[in-house]
C-alpha cells in the first residue's frame, strides 16, 4: 500500500513525481454590475496532479471552468484559494522576474487561431518575438529558429514572410502551436485546439500535437467539448461540472466505465455516426455557477437523484478504480 | 413522389464571385434532408439563396431554379418572397440572439409574427404565443412571454426561434447549424424536439451541419457539399455506410469516434478547401484526392445517378472503399 499525503489523488495517477500539482484551487471573479457585486466561483477546490509526458484531458459544458482552470494551471489567471507547484516549486504567488521566466516553461494554445494572432504581425515576429524577449535568439539566429519551429510544425520556411490572415485556419492553429513551442515549454494548455477546424482538418492537426508530444516529451492539458477527440489524445480525462471535478479516470476508466451520472449523459449524448436512435436527452438547463444547487451540483438534472443529494456535496472517491464525486455510485 | 422543394442548377454569386455553382437537390414533404459540407463550402449561401434572404451584394443567377410546393422562386419579386417566407418556408440559425430583438420580450416577438402571418387579433395572438412556447418545450410559458432574450439560456433561445419558425405551420424549416453553439445534452434535447414537431405538423426539414453525426441520428437523406456543389446524395444510412466520393469517404473517415488508438494518426484529408477564387479546372477535389487520374484535372465530373437513389459527382466512385478504374459514364447496378 503506498502512503500518500492528504488531499492527493489516489488513483489513476502515474507514479513519477508530478510535473505540476495543484491543491484546493479555486478561481473567483468578482463581477460589478448595477446591483453591486457578484462573485463568480468558477473553479472550486481542484485537486490534480498532473504527470511529466502525459496528456490530462478535460471535458465538460459551455462554462462550465475548463479555460479558467488552464489559465490557472499557466498563471494565466490566479489563484483566489489553493495552491500550485511546477516541478516541486510553488508558483502559486510568484510575480514580477520569476513569473516572466516561469512562462517560458508553460504556454498556452488558443481555440481561435486568428483572434490569437496579431493580424498586423508577420509570422516571422509572431514566432520569434517571446524568443527574443527571453534571449533564446539573437537578432541574427532569429530566422534559424523561425525556421526550425515552422518545418517542427510542417509549414514552409516562407510562411514567416505572411500574414496570418493569408492562411487558412489549419494554418494559422499550426502557426499558433509553433509559436507556443518556440519557447521550448515543458506544459501546454491547449484550449480547444481544434474546435474551430473542419473536421477533415482537425484530425491533421490532432496528429500534429500528439506527434510533437512525443518527439518533444511535452505534457498536456487537453481542453475540449468533443469527447472522441479527448478520448483519442488523452491518458486520462477530467470531468467538469460547474467549477468542479465530478468524474476523472484513465481515457478507458471514463470511456468503458463511467460511474458519475454526468459522465454517462456526455457520453450518450454525443451523436455518432450510424446510431440512428438518440438517447433520452438529459432533462433542463446547466444552472448558473453564480447560483449553484445545493448539495450535489449535477442534481438539478441527474436521472438518479435522492433527497441526500440536495443535502451534501458528494466528495471525489475511488469507485471502479478511478474517482468520482457522487452520492449513488 | 412529388417534391416538395425542388432546387435545379442554382447558381449564387457575390459581387460576381460566383460561390454557389450547379447545386441541385429534391426534399420530400415530411422528410429531413442532410446538407453536410465543411466551411465554405456554401451550405448557408444555398439555404438564403432558397429563402431570399441574401445579402444585397449577393444574387442568384439566371438559369437558377427554386421550387417550393410547385413555385417558382428564383427571380420572384421581394413582395412575392415574403408571401411564402415565414408562411410556407421558415429558417432557424446558429445563433439565435442574432435574430431576436433584445429590447421586446419573448411574448411580444413571437405574438408579433403570429399576428403578421396569421392576422390574428392582439389578444388572440398572445394566447397563441402562450401555446406555441408550450409546444417547443418552454416551461412555465405564461411566465416566459414577458421575459426578455437575454434572460434565456442559449438552448431556450433557440426554443423560442422555432416557435417563431413553426408559428405559421410552414411546409419546409431550414436549420441552419441550430445546435452547433450548444453543448452536446442541449443539442439532444432541440434535436428530439425537431423531430418531434416534424411529426406533428409534417413538415420537412433542411438540416444544415457539418456534423455527421447529427445526419445519421435525424436525416433521411444527405447532400455533401464541396466547393459550391453537391458531390454526393443518396439515404443517410447508405452515405455513411457506403460512400461513393472520396471526398464523403474522407469526411467520414477524419471523425473521430471514442476507443481510437492514439498509436495510430487519425485518417485526415491533405490539404485545406479551396475558396471560391482558387476552384480548379476539373474536379474540385482533385488536388486532395488520392485516386484522382489526369483525368479529373481535365473535366469537371457530372453529378450522376450511380445506383438507383445514389448519385455521385466523381468519374472514379468507390465501391466498398475501391475507385471504379475507369471512367464509369453508365449507370452501373
Ligand atoms: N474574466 C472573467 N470575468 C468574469 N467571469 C468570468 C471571466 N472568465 C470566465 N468567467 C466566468 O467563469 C465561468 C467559467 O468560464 P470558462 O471560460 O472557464 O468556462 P469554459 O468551461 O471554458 O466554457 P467554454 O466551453 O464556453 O469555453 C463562466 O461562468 C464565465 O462566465
Ligand atoms: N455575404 C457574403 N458576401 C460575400 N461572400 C460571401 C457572403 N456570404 C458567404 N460568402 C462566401 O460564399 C462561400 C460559401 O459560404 P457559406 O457561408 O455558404 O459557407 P458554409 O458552407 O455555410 O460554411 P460554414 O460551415 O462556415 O457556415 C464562402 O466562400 C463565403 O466566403
Ligand atoms: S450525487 Fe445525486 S444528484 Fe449528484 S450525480 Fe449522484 S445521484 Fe445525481
Ligand atoms: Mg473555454
Ligand atoms: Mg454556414
Amino acid at each position: 500500500m503506498t502512503v500518500t499525503e492528504p488531499g492527493a489523488p489516489t488513483t489513476g495517477v502515474p507514479s513519477s513525481a508530478p510535473l505540476l500539482k495543484a491543491r484546493g484551487a479555486s478561481v473567483e471573479f468578482t463581477v460589478r454590475g448595477r446591483r453591486g457585486k457578484t462573485v463568480v466561483p468558477a473553479v472550486q477546490d481542484i485537486d490534480l496532479d498532473i504527470a511529466p509526458g502525459e496528456t490530462l484531458g478535460l471535458v465538460g459544458e459551455s462554462g462550465c471552468g475548463k479555460s479558467t482552470l488552464g489559465r490557472a494551471l499557466v498563471r494565466l489567471a490566479d489563484l483566489t484559494r489553493g495552491t500550485l507547484e511546477f516541478q516541486g516549486t510553488q508558483i502559486g504567488e510568484l510575480k514580477g522576474k520569476p513569473l516572466r521566466d516561469l512562462r517560458r516553461d508553460l504556454q498556452l494554445v488558443f481555440q481561435d487561431p486568428m483572434s490569437s494572432l496579431n493580424p498586423r504581425m508577420k509570422v516571422r515576429e509572431l514566432i520569434g518575438e517571446a524568443p527574443l524577449v527571453h534571449g533564446l535568439a539573437t537578432k541574427d539566429s532569429l530566422d534559424d529558429l523561425v525556421a526550425t519551429a515552422l518545418e517542427r510544425v510542417g509549414m514552409p520556411r516562407s510562411a514567416a514572410d505572411r500574414y496570418p490572415h493569408q492562411f487558412s485556419g489549419g494554418q494559422r492553429q499550426r502557426i499558433g502551436i509553433a509559436r507556443a513551442l518556440a519557447l521550448e515549454p515543458k506544459f501546454i494548455v491547449a484550449d480547444e485546439p481544434v474546435s474551430a477546424l473542419d473536421v477533415s482538418v482537425q484530425s491533421q492537426v490532432v496528429n500534429l500535437l500528439v506527434e510533437l508530444q512525443r518527439d518533444l516529451g511535452l505534457t498536456y492539458l487537453f481542453v475540449a467539448h468533443d469527447l472522441a477527440v479527448v478520448d483519442y489524445v488523452s491518458d486520462r480525462v477530467a470531468v467538469m461540472y460547474l467549477g468542479r471535478i465530478v468524474e476523472i479516470g484513465t481515457d478507458e476508466d471514463i470511456r468503458e466505465r463511467p460511474r458519475h451520472p454526468y459522465t454517462k449523459a456526455l457520453l450518450a449524448a454525443a451523436p455518432e455516426i450510424g446510431r440512428t436512435e438518440a438517447a433520452a436527452p438529459l432533462a433542463g438547463d446547466v444552472p448558473s455557477v453564480v447560483n449553484p444547487p445545493s448539495g450535489c451540483p449535477f442534481r438539478t438534472r441527474c436521472p438518479i437523484a435522492e433527497p441526500q443529494c440536495a443535502e451534501s456535496r458528494p466528495e471525489l472517491r475511488v469507485v471502479d478504480g478511478h474517482q468520482v464525486a457522487c452520492h449513488l455510485v | 413522389m412529388t417534391s416538395l422543394l425542388s432546387v435545379r442548377d442554382l447558381r449564387t454569386a457575390f459581387n460576381g464571385q460566383t460561390v454557389l455553382d450547379g447545386v441541385d437537390f429534391d426534399l420530400h414533404p415530411g422528410k429531413t434532408l442532410g446538407l453536410v459540407g465543411e466551411s465554405g463550402s456554401g451550405k448557408s449561401v444555398t439555404a438564403l439563396s432558397v429563402m431570399g434572404l441574401l445579402d444585397r451584394n449577393g444574387k442568384v443567377l439566371p438559369g437558377s431554379s427554386i421550387k417550393l410546393e410547385g413555385q417558382e422562386l428564383a427571380g420572384l419579386s421581394e413582395r412575392g418572397l415574403r408571401e411564402v417566407r415565414g408562411k410556407r418556408m421558415a429558417m432557424i440559425f446558429q445563433e439565435p440572439m442574432s435574430s431576436l430583438n433584445p429590447v421586446y420580450t419573448v411574448g411580444d416577438q413571437v405574438a408579433e409574427t403570429v399576428r403578421k402571418h396569421l392576422g390574428l387579433s392582439r389578444r388572440a395572438s398572445r394566447e397563441r404565443a402562450v401555446e406555441l412556447l408550450r409546444m417547443v418545450g418552454i416551461s412555465a410559458p405564461e411566465r416566459r412571454v414577458t421575459e426578455y432574450p437575454h434572460q434565456l439560456s442559449g438552448g431556450m433561445r433557440q426554443r423560442v426561434m422555432i416557435a417563431i419558425a413553426i408559428s405559421a405551420d410552414p411546409a419546409l424549416l431550414i436549420a441552419d447549424e441550430p445546435t452547433t453553439a450548444l453543448d452536446v445534452t442541449i443539442q439532444g434535447q432541440i434535436l428530439a424536439l425537431l423531430k418531434e414537431l416534424q411529426e406533428r405538423l409534417n413538415m420537412a426539414i433542411l438540416m444544415i451541419t457539418h456534423d455527421l453525426g447529427v445526419v445519421s441520428q435525424i436525416a433521411d437523406d444527405v447532400a455533401v457539399m464541396y466547393a459550391g456543389q453537391i458531390i454526393e446524395r443518396t439515404e443517410a444510412q447508405r452515405l455513411v455506410g457506403n460512400p461513393a466520393h472520396p471526398y464523403s469517404r474522407g469526411l467520414l473517415a477524419s471523425v473521430p469516434r471514442l476507443g481510437m488508438d492514439r498509436n495510430v494518426p487519425l485518417p485526415s484529408i491533405p490539404g485545406s478547401v479551396p475558396s471560391p477564387a482558387d476552384w480548379p479546372a476539373g474536379c474540385r477535389f482533385a488536388d486532395r484526392c488520392e485516386f484522382a487520374t489526369p483525368q479529373c484535372r481535365e473535366k469537371p465530373p457530372l453529378l450522376i445517378e450511380r445506383w438507383p437513389g445514389h448519385e455521385v459527382a466523381c468519374d472514379h466512385p468507390l465501391v466498398d472503399g475501391v475507385p471504379t478504374p475507369e471512367p464509369a459514364r453508365e449507370v452501373v447496378s
